[in-house]
């Protein structure tokens, strides 16, 4: 049970997507195939409302254990807090009439919405933008053309990166990137897909044949 | 003062400073697009009147800087045609940005939802949506953004899957996105795509603008500056290229001065040896 | 100041806030940080499942269950179809089998069907895609149209050799000595070439980054109160 229902389900999704490549949906063999994607988009939906719950399940050990209390209290009420809003008021602009609020405020500006523009956006947009600085000091302290193969690697890069600036077509800068990023670009990224399509289709393979079992990881 | 040694919050300041002060003086240079822009330019402009053009908007805003000029840039073009258009998401995220563009640049062209245009909203699933939206959209997305029935919505009639849509525009940050559209969609129904993505992936995908699955490709904010120099509607992109040229300035001298310095340090080291 | 209702002031000034928090990283973490890091986390995770709730669940999972329960209209040879949604809705509630340690190896019944699903699509798409397409799209026209030579000179037979040197480069069944050791370094300069490129590209998008949160602080916040960074119109 523990072992072979999950191997018998990966061979069903597995074979269903296949067969659903090769033939048509009004055939009854595609019509089922069709129904197991249907049904994918839904427990995709579930495994990533499971991300969550892990969240919430290791905030909460960790603020039984005094450790980083507050710091988890205060994820905890911003996630239930956002989850509440979003699904008792609905998730557009203006709130919605929903099973939860029978009508009430229908039309007024949602919070669930304030919230995504004026804490979501500005902490994730700046959280990325972090990384200019870091690549900064990564190109004074780190960068170093130790062998041929890096000194290709800075001078490419020093090309590209000229390239990309809009007064780089009067020193003809432009045309040299173009030419890069048409030919070794595509060239070494060609030859990586290739290699790596090579691997994710016999790691498909067994994975759907149950060949490779890691996925289920150990006995519990 | 040692300059291998230097704290590197100093480089930080530095850094700052070569964006800030362009950004404040709004330092412009004149954007020339790429061929790749103008190729998907024209081919939405060549779009007949009635045809359908699906966006995917597949981003967060850890790549909004980047893709929500672009998807600004479009919506104004889409918005001077008459072409129908559907309106995805394969990243939570996405949904307030689109609407957002949609309310600054699309809808201002007197678009009506419904008639012009439907957004069928987020959708979880990647490679399982993609290709289940080869077969059937709208049992794919029962319902659009508002909670009507797609069919109860006029634009979608006549649209069963992928098959009926004219032009692909994928707005694309990461997994699930371009990579997914061109694996499930384009390859297996063969119809016109193309795409705006972060500058980090842009490198991986023109061998498929080589192989011509894709039409053309823009790349980050430069892409999304050429694109709103195209569309006539400037914006944060070619407002950003200033800042950015500058910026790439100061990589390269770092660059430069780091390895000058390497080299002389590793000559002092070969003669003391 | 521009007219803006009074939670679109806090919107503002929350929204600052939160930027400038992150940015005191860039000194040494912080408490300030740690709290901005602890809200974004907690709202991003709140936000998917609201999100989800009303995109996924409900559409596609709790309205054709309640059309069932509530005699509404279903089409024709859809009721069948209909019932067994509550296979994925099983199968999805299954995930949350794991947090139980007694009952933890049914959420695998789960797994393995997103795995299965996955596998499947990899193999036939990624197969069709990198495998069929993109070595077709390798191949050299030696007679080209035209007689466009310089097409062929400097775009694609380059790139026909690029592939070739950097795929001999990643088979290692046989030692890179001799002629393989050759072409084997001739795919390693491509590769080298690449990641250059990619390296080239990736300082554009970090850079661009920033300068859209500094397009956000002079242009929304710092403009509101002061008028002296206009936003481009």
């Amino acid at each position: 049970m523990r072992r072979t229902v999950p191997l018998v389900i990966t061979f069903i999704a597995g074979v269903a997507m296949i067969t659903s490549f090769f033939v048509y949906e009004d055939t009854l063999l595609g019509q089922a195939a069709s129904r197991v994607k249907e049904w994918g988009i839904i427990i995709a939906a579930f495994a990533v409302v499971l991300g969550t719950g892990n969240i919430i399940r290791i905030s909460l050990h960790k603020a039984k254990r005094r450790e980083d209390r507050p710091y988890k209290i205060v994820l905890l009420v911003c996630l239930f807090l956002t989850m509440a809003l979003g699904m008792f008021l609905g998730i557009d602009k203006g709130i919605r009439a929903t099973m939860f609020n029978g009508g009430h405020f229908e039309g007024e500006y949602n919070p669930f919405y304030w919230i995504y523009f004026n804490v979501q956006l500005p902490l994730g947009a700046t959280m990325f933008s972090l990384l200019v600085f870091y690549i900064t000091s990564a190109a004074y302290r780190a960068f170093r053309m130790r062998s041929i193969e890096a000194g290709i690697l800075l001078v490419t890069a020093v090309v590209v990166m000229l390239g990309q600036v809009p007064i780089s077509s009067a020193i003809g800068a432009d045309k040299v990137m173009t030419w890069i990023m048409i030919v070794p670009n595509v060239a070494a990224k060609r030859a990586i897909v290739m290699g790596a399509a090579m691997g994710i289709a016999s790691m498909s393979l067994k994975i759907i044949l149950g060949i490779e079992r890691s996925y289920l990881g150990g006995d519990s | 003062m040692n300059l291998a040694k230097l704290d590197r919050r100093w480089l930080y300041v530095v850094m700052a400073v070569v964006l800030v002060v362009p950004f404040m003086a709004r330092i412009v240079f004149p954007i020339v697009p790429s061929d790749s822009a103008r190729k998907i330019y024209d081919a939405i402009e060549a779009l007949p009147d009635g045809s359908v053009i699906l966006v995917s908007a597949d981003y967060d805003p850890g790549s909004e800087a980047e893709l929500y000029p672009m998807n600004l840039a479009l919506f104004h073009q889409l918005g001077q045609k008459n072409v129908k258009m559907i309106i995805t998401q394969l990243w939570p995220q996405a949904g307030p940005l689109v609407k957002d563009c949609l309310d600054k640049a699309y809808l201002p062209h007197g678009k009506k939802e419904g008639v012009d245009f439907v957004n069928l909203g987020y959708k979880p699933g990647g490679l399982i949506l993609i290709s289940k939206c080869n077969e059937s959209i709208l049992k794919a997305f029962p319902e659009d953004v508002n909670g009507t029935p797609v069919k109860d919505i006029p634009v979608l009639k006549g649209i069963e899957s992928s098959n009926d849509i004219d032009f692909f525009m994928i707005l694309s940050a990461g997994t699930p996105g371009i990579r997914e559209w061109l694996e499930q969609c384009q390859s297996q129904i063969g119809k016109p795509m193309a795409s705006g993505m972060t500058a980090v992936s842009a490198p991986d995908f023109f061998q498929y603008e080589n192989s011509g699955q894709l039409i053309g490709l823009l790349g980050g904010l430069r892409g999304a500056a050429d694109y709103e120099a195209l569309v006539g509607k400037p914006g944060r992109g070619v407002l950003g290229m200033g800042p950015q040229s500058f910026g790439h300035l100061l990589i390269i001298l770092f660059i430069v001065i780091g390895n000058i310095g390497y080299l002389i340090s590793r000559q002092k080291a070969r003669r003391a040896a | 100041m521009a007219d803006l209702v009074w939670y679109q002031h806090v919107g503002l000034w929350v929204a600052t806030l939160m930027t400038l928090a992150i940015f005191t990283f860039l000194y040494k973490d912080n408490p300030i940080y740690k709290m901005a890091e602890h809200v974004f986390v907690g709202v991003a995770a709140g936000y998917t499942v609201a999100y989800l709730f009303w995109s996924a669940f409900v559409p596609n999972l709790y309205r054709p269950l309640e059309t069932l329960f509530t005699g509404g209209e279903i089409e024709q040879g859809e009721v069948f179809w209909t019932w067994m949604l509550l296979i994925p809705a099983l199968l999805g509630a299954l995930f949350f089998a794991r947090f139980h340690p007694k009952y933890g190896w049914l959420s695998r019944w789960s797994i393995a069907f997103m795995v299965g699903a996955y596998a499947g699509l990899n193999l036939t798409g990624k197969f069709r895609l990198d495998l069929m397409l993109q070595p077709a799209a390798t191949f050299v026209n030696l007679n080209p149209a035209n007689g466009h030579w310089n097409q062929v000179l400097i775009y694609d037979l380059p790139i026909l050799l690029g592939v070739l040197v950097c795929l001999t480069y990643f088979f290692f069944s046989k030692p890179h000595t001799g002629f393989i050791g050759v072409t084997a370094r001739t795919g390693i300069f491509f590769l080298m070439a690449a990641f250059g490129a990619s390296f080239g590209y990736t300082v554009m998008a970090r850079i661009s980054l920033f300068i859209g949160r500094l397009q956000f602080l002079f242009w929304e916040f710092a403009n509101t109160y002061t008028q002296w960074f206009p936003p481009p119109t």
